[in-house]
């Protein structure tokens, strides 16, 4: 894994990377699993039924399952973990409107769990029950390790922890309580910290690791012209440029739609990615409905041109960017194809958390980071593009948005919130406040002896470890 | 060597550790950026910064957290990593094992090549197997490290299957396989050392060569092995020693490419990740560890001299 771990605490407010999200998720399960297609798939909870307009959710948890504590899986687990949820409002990964719409959480019997929301939320199962949020602890392991529990994490899980050791490896093994044991194939998994995924490859051809994950299709050739097993994740999400809109050129709307324009994103995907991932110039999957047609302008320099040249004024920028990664081969393309425009850029490269303190304290121009929002809903999409959005990072304001956002949270049911969320991507593809480039994608690669699990719905670089095994 | 010189050294060792400790905490509190940022992520409000800053101790006054640090590192305690909720100490102790282990091997393959070849090489200056020397040292200086490391992965673990590509297996568990976990770092590390030590070590054997001792040496019907190793190589060993001293003290938190590369949980990758997080009680218990050694290694060099040439000892 190319991440070190920090916390196996899904709610703790550091719990960021696959690595963390691997483990808590071998240790934990979630009320939920979505499958390729939207779908839930039943994992704590067998099902979830809608009533009173989408304001109150009943969900039946299954029977008989234990934490690797002993201690049972019930209502009231389900219940403490999202108290804990709205209570803490640490979790990075629980959708905002969790906190915001769940007013109430009650037991109507020890395996019945009915969630009470104060405007109706037709989606909440598939965003609140599944993924980060889902994932439920032991509340007797958690109000015994207090704080310590990201490293002391219960949970019903195919694996128990065994070792944590920050900064170079986890080690979980097989929970024999589990009710998943009959499916879980290997004794142990050690997830190995491997910052360097060059050698990271060369370690799976020698046999010293077996399978490594990366979030970004970097090594993705060298590891087919090694005859190694290659999994290319397309992520649901894109991975783009984000803008400070109180930037010189950039608060005006022709010149963020001119660099959008300027962007061969062909270029980029055949040139810094190897043709290994896909190029986009939608905010959510194209395949969404919710998407479908609508994207940010595509390749026209001509047009980009014009419009520059309508604005009048010149245009110097800078571009971070993430050090030792995919984004800086991206970045500096980009940097050609913006002055073939006319747009002066210079490149700042910088670490993780660099660029990340930079766009907080919204010391930048542009930035082809990790610190381009993740949209995978149209619920991302408020927290990145509404004017009160927590991911709001470049002070983008749409009043009539805003507006359809509200409206958008008041939809009874997907038919009724689906023109709305239309409008609400037209909108924002025609202001460009940021811009896609390609989708996000992440890589496995594995010898032959590996079946290669299916990536995690929620991202490109993690996987479900009881779907991992080797053939003897 | 007198009680007196002995504990003057020590004195002087520990004015430069008290003097790092009250640097590396001053760093840390005018560095830009904060912790809470790395923990507590984006969407953080004030009063959770304001929270995370009174569980940490970071919003009392800085004479008030370096004095509750320092009292905690004379006990032993070097604080808890925010980030992780580790006690440094543990994690230190975790570190130290590899990247010492690491060095120490790297340093001994260094010297194994570099004593012999420089000796050999200054003997037969201009001839053949100087000049090859001297060129294959060239080749190793101008060689980036990272770009030994993925040939020699590429040779011994994927080619030939002989050796770990990346990893670490502690001491405690099987000897056998710590040692070859680091037998290519150790390479990667000890082929560009062993290069800087061949020349230092051949100049100064040159030098030495030309001293009128020696030349009484080989008068006096001494073969050229009793000349080298008796005469000559003693005195010609003491840039070396330092060298070797300052190498030591610089890669054990200095390998950080190697320890990447090599996947080994060492000190210069978690004295990184700790800049990069603004994970100050990480950072400052690493550097005084890191400096803790440095000043160790070279006291016992300073030490050494003395043994080396009677000279030095003498004129103290």
């Amino acid at each position: 894994m190319p991440f070190d771990v920090q916390t196996l605490d899904p709610i703790a407010p550091n719990f960021a990377s696959s690595m963390d999200y691997t483990a808590a998720r071998g240790v934990m399960d979630p009320l939920f699993d979505v499958d390729a297609q939207g779908a839930l798939v039943p994992q704590l909870a067998l099902g979830a039924v809608a009533s009173d307009g989408n304001r109150t959710f009943t969900v039946q948890l299954r029977d008989g399952v234990k934490f690797s504590d002993g201690t049972d899986f019930d209502a009231a687990a389900v219940i403490a973990h999202y108290q804990e949820i709205k209570d803490k409002k640490t979790c990075l990964g629980c959708a905002p409107r969790l906190v915001g719409l769940v007013s109430a959480i009650t037991a109507k019997d020890p395996h019945t769990v009915v969630f009470a929301l104060s405007a109706p939320w037709a989606e909440f199962p598939e965003v609140g029950l599944t993924g980060i949020a889902g994932l439920i602890p032991s509340p007797t392991a958690k109000k015994a390790a207090g704080d310590a529990f990201g490293r002391n994490p219960v949970g019903t899980g195919a694996f128990k922890l065994a070792e944590i050791a920050p900064g170079d490896h986890v080690t979980l093994v097989r929970n024999e309580t589990s009710w998943l044991a009959d499916r879980t194939y290997p004794d142990k998994v050690v997830l190995k910290v491997m910052l360097d995924t060059q050698t990271a490859v060369q370690s799976v051809q020698a046999g010293t690791i077996d399978v490594m994950v990366s979030s970004q299709p970097n090594q993705a050739q060298q590891a087919k012209s090694a005859g190694l097993q290659v999994q290319l994740n397309r992520g649901l999400a894109p991975d783009g440029i984000i803008m400070n809109l109180n930037r010189p050129g950039l608060d005006d709307v022709r010149v963020r739609r001119a660099l959008s324009m300027a962007i061969d994103r062909q270029a980029i995907n055949k040139v810094a990615y190897n043709g290994d991932t896909q190029p986009t110039t939608a905010f959510l999957a194209e395949d969404d409905p919710e998407q479908q047609g609508i994207g940010v302008p595509g390749y026209d320099p001509d047009k980009a041109r014009q419009l520059l040249a309508e604005y009048g004024k010149p245009v110097r920028l800078e571009l971070n960017t993430l050090q030792g990664s995919n984004y800086i081969a991206a970045t500096q393309l980009i940097q050609q194809q913006w002055k073939a425009v006319g747009v002066e850029t210079t490149i700042k490269v910088n670490t993780a958390v660099g660029i990340m303190q930079d766009v907080l304290q919204r010391n930048y121009d542009t930035s082809f980071s990790p610190a381009f929002m993740a949209t995978t809903t149209v619920d991302a999409l408020e927290v990145a593009f509404s004017s009160t959005g927590r991911l709001n990072l470049g002070g983008y304001v749409n009043k009539q948005n805003d507006e359809l956002f509200g409206q958008l949270g008041a939809a009874t049911d997907s038919a009724a919130a689906l023109p709305i969320a239309r409008q609400i991507l037209t909108n924002v593809s025609n202001d460009v406040p940021s811009i896609p480039v390609v989708r996000k994608t992440g890589m496995f690669a594995a010898s032959a002896k590996v079946h290669l699990p299916a990536p995690d719905g929620y991202r490109v670089d993690a996987f479900t470890l009881t779907d991992l095994w080797l053939t003897r | 060597m007198t009680a007196r010189y002995l504990l003057t050294r020590v004195g002087q060792a520990l004015l430069v550790l008290a003097c790092v400790a009250v640097t590396t905490f001053a760093l840390g509190r005018v560095l830009p950026g904060d912790l809470a940022t790395a923990v507590l992520g984006q969407s953080a409000t004030p009063e959770q910064i304001a929270e995370f800053h009174h569980k940490t101790g970071a919003d009392r006054p800085a004479v008030e957290q370096f004095w509750s640090w320092f009292t905690g590192v004379l006990h032993g305690d070097f604080g808890t990593s925010a980030l992780t909720g580790q006690r440094v100490s543990d994690a230190l102790a975790d570190r130290a094992a590899p990247s010492l282990l690491l060095v120490l091997l790297a340093e001994a393959f260094a010297l194994a090549v570099a004593v012999p070849l420089a000796v050999w090489a200054a003997y037969r200056q201009g001839r053949a197997a100087d000049k090859a020397a001297n060129g294959a040292s060239f080749l190793l200086l101008a060689t980036p490290q990272f770009a030994v490391a993925v040939l020699l992965i590429y040779v011994f673990a994927v080619r030939l299957g002989t050796l770990p590509a990346t990893g670490y297996v502690p001491l405690d568990e099987d000897p056998a396989q710590t040692f070859r976990t680091l037998l290519l770092p150790a390479v990667t590390l000890a082929l560009g050392l062993a290069a800087v030590y061949y020349r230092v070590l051949r100049a100064g054997v040159l030098d030495t060569l030309r001293q009128d001792y020696v030349l009484a040496a080989r008068a006096q019907g001494l073969t050229p092995r009793q000349v080298l190793v008796s005469h000559t190589l003693r005195p010609s060993l003491l840039p070396l020693v330092t060298l070797v001293g300052l190498n030591f003290g610089f890669l054990i938190g200095g390998a950080v490419i190697v320890e990447q590369l090599f996947a080994l949980p060492g000190l210069g990758t978690y004295a990184l990740g700790a800049v990069q997080t603004r994970d100050f009680a990480v950072l400052q218990g690493t550097v005084l560890l890191i400096a803790g050694v440095y000043v160790l290694v070279n006291l016992a060099v300073d030490l050494l001299y003395g043994v080396l040439d009677p000279r030095i000892r003498h004129a103290r």
